[in-house]
């Protein structure tokens, strides 16, 4: 027996409540200004096309304990800003405050000219490059490397096939296995011709990937959220909390149409990382040539990388000093939560320094 | 009392007052007249066409939102409540709501009174359709409403018949436009129809989960409407048909955008305005010379270095046997020198 206990009163009296909470916070939106993103002060180092390497100034105080460097390498779809979103939720601060020398790259936005960018281009071509650039700089002859979501899978291959170039290796959410059950996006695009997808349109529009992203939870993602923030309306700090994260959700780069080809049918068509069977210009992909120190880090409540399909890396390198670290949080909770910023950087910086 | 530049109580408190009298004057006076559905959404509606020329173009998306989200919770709880109103017990109430729900998924949009609830289903399709816009040279739900089922045999046979003469290749042409403007029609309609059933499902565990739950608040009741529509469609969409009804709907859409790609590239090739195949060559041609000038950079760099190598290391060697001969040279003319000197001397 259903027990409704909505009566005119009480219902006229929310509708009252939210109006005024729409209404009061209307101003905080106004107010809210332009949205800043990406907080740490940084310096241009290297710049190749559309891509900008960038080093992070060292906070004052904080002494370098580690003397090789790190390159954190981020996926291409969404912005890498995400890594240093605000002040008090930042990997990268977390990083330089325990002595990581932080590197990042910057893809930029593809355009029409890019089209024709390759896997192997992005692999063998700029991390290459990039990894080099900081060789030189820092007189060694190995680097540290934190690969993210599909940063983490780019930079799984290029462990693989330049070994001699990577000190240690921390993937952060990173696709590995591409068939698990609970893998949604991978369901998705089985059927897809990608070919006749990529031939058609070229490079694939950043709307594109938002529609997919969005249509993993439609509900929650397109409706709820912005109910519950009404809630928070009066609260300038988290109205502009919400505008930042709005801003990097919706800001997605186009994808280069010849690596998006690739990318979608060798991996999560054929699921051929965990084959060995991906190619990469000429050089094949065996990830037991990833001999060098691996973490592997995965977010228990991930919706776009289950936990399943990260965890199969540890059977498949080829290094004895494997680790794996759960985080209870999501896809996005890993580099902005509070317990991230407490737990989890430190965790890595301290992992890093021990090697 | 509170107060800002876009909100203050006494305006909500005119609004309701204006609301009520307005309500009774019509049911009084006029009689026949019902009172309008939503006088709430209707004020909201007053207030927000006021206020938003005032609030920044990015802030307007998210607090339209905002609004229409909460259109929606509030429609159904009112909806709920005005059945409660009628109904004897709680038990018709729920079934009346659920059965309107139902129902709503099977109606094309009008006057259906749940259709603020099961527009909500609207939004997979809705993010689809602003997707197929910005890639499309036609909004992305004009396909949608078309109607082809009786006459599809008949036109695919007609479209299927070769073209003749002259004009044989733009025939044909057209006739694959048109069939891929229908297969897609078709993916779309199937695609809408998925979703109605999804939303029928999720009217059925909403029922068998809340059957002992009291519902105490339109939040609540949202909170719970949003929950088992998220929890039906992750199950829904996670099956090897979702999936292939997906790649059918996608792939329809590329199909039917390289149709029309075709008949643009005749039309621009005619005007001689280069191509999407003209660029097509060009992009990859010149990421093939930037691939090549990079790798000879490279090269080049490495060379280079290695001619350093190469001069330091022969410098060494050169520098000994420079300083062992410069002093050698440098003695000598000491001594020439000094012999000169003795001579002038």
């Amino acid at each position: 027996m259903i027990n409704f206990q909505i009566s005119p009163d009480k219902l006229a009296e929310e509708m009252a409540d939210y109006s005024r909470k729409l209404g009061h916070g209307i101003q905080n939106l106004v107010d809210a200004g332009d949205i800043d993103t990406g907080v740490s002060p940084r310096t241009p180092v290297y710049k190749e096309d559309k891509l900008v390497l960038y080093r992070y100034d060292r906070p004052e105080g904080v002494e370098a304990s580690n003397k090789t460097p790190l390159l954190i390498v981020y996926a291409l779809v969404n912005r890498p800003y995400m890594t240093d979103i605000q002040e008090d939720r930042s990997t990268i601060r977390g990083l330089l405050a325990t002595g990581q020398d932080v590197y990042l790259i910057d893809w930029g936005y593809p355009d029409s000219s890019d089209y024709a960018l390759t896997m192997d281009d992005y692999i063998n071509g700029y991390i290459d490059r990039c990894v080099d650039h900081i060789r030189e700089a820092h007189g060694q002859d190995s680097i540290n490397i934190l690969g993210i979501c599909q940063g983490g899978t780019f930079s799984l291959c290029y462990s693989s096939t330049h070994p001699e170039k990577v000190q240690n290796l921390v993937t952060m959410v990173t696709p590995v296995d591409f068939h698990t059950p609970n893998d949604m996006l991978s369901a998705w695009v089985q059927h897809i011709d990608i070919d006749l997808l990529v031939d058609t349109i070229g490079n694939i529009p950043g709307e594109m990937l938002n529609w997919s992203f969005l249509s993993l939870k439609p509900f929650s993602l397109t409706g709820q959220k912005y109910v519950n923030m009404v809630d928070l309306l009066d609260d300038s700090k988290k109205v502009k909390n919400f505008l930042r994260m709005e801003k990097w959700i919706f800001d997605s780069p186009d994808q280069a149409g010849e690596t998006f080809r690739q990318f979608i049918k060798d991996f999560y068509q054929k699921n051929a990382l965990i084959a060995g069977e991906v190619v990469i210009g000429d050089k094949m992909v065996d990830l037991a040539n990833v001999t060098c120190p691996v973490l592997n880090i995965y977010a228990l409540q991930d919706h776009l990388v289950p936990p399943d399909a990260s965890k199969p890396l540890g059977g498949l390198v080829g290094t004895d000093d494997y680790t794996e670290q759960a985080f209870p949080g999501g896809h996005i909770g890993i580099y902005v939560s509070g317990r991230a910023q407490k737990e989890l950087t430190p965790a890595i910086g301290e992992w890093l320094n021990a090697r | 009392m509170t107060k800002n530049a876009f909100w203050n109580d006494d305006w909500m408190n005119t609004q309701r007052q204006y609301w009520e009298q307005w309500t009774d004057m019509q049911q009084q006076a006029l009689g026949v007249r019902q009172p309008p559905a939503n006088p709430w959404e209707q004020a909201m509606e007053h207030w927000w066409s006021a206020a938003q020329g005032s609030v920044p173009s990015a802030g307007q998306d998210f607090f339209g939102k905002m609004m229409d989200q909460g259109k929606a919770f509030f429609q159904m709880a009112e909806q709920t409540m005005q059945a409660a109103n009628a109904k004897e017990n709680a038990s018709d109430i729920w079934a009346h709501m659920l059965s309107g729900l139902t129902e709503s998924f099977h109606q094309t949009p009008g006057n259906d009174p749940f259709k603020q609830a099961t527009a909500f289903w609207e939004m997979p399709l809705d993010n689809w359709n602003r997707m197929a816009s910005a890639m499309s040279p036609v909004p992305g739900d004009t396909l949608r409403g078309m109607q082809h089922g009786g006459v599809k045999e008949s036109l695919d046979r007609v479209l299927g018949a070769p073209g003749l003469g002259y004009t044989r290749e733009s025939q044909t042409q057209y006739q694959s436009l048109a069939q891929a403007t229908m297969e897609y029609q078709e993916a779309l309609a199937e695609y809408s129809l998925c979703f109605s059933s999804i939303g029928e499902k999720a009217t059925s565990l909403l029922q068998r989960r809340f059957s002992n739950t009291p519902i105490e608040s339109a939040r609540q009741l949202y909170d719970a409407w949003v929950g088992c529509c998220e929890e039906t469609y992750a199950a829904e969409v996670m099956t090897d048909d979702y999936s292939k009804l997906h790649g059918r709907l996608v792939n329809a859409l590329m199909e039917l955008k390289s149709r029309w790609g075709e008949i643009l590239n005749e039309s621009l090739s005619t005007m001689n305005i280069p191509t999407r195949d003209d660029l097509r060559t060009l992009q990859i041609r010149m990421q093939e010379q930037r691939r090549e000038n990079k790798s000879l950079r490279s090269e080049v760099t490495a060379l280079r270095r290695e001619v350093s190598k190469i001069q330091a290391n022969a410098a060494k060697p050169a520098v000994k046997r420079a300083v062992k001969k410069t002093t050698k040279k440098k003695a000598a003319p000491r001594k020439k020198k000094t012999a000169t000197r003795r001579k002038t001397s």
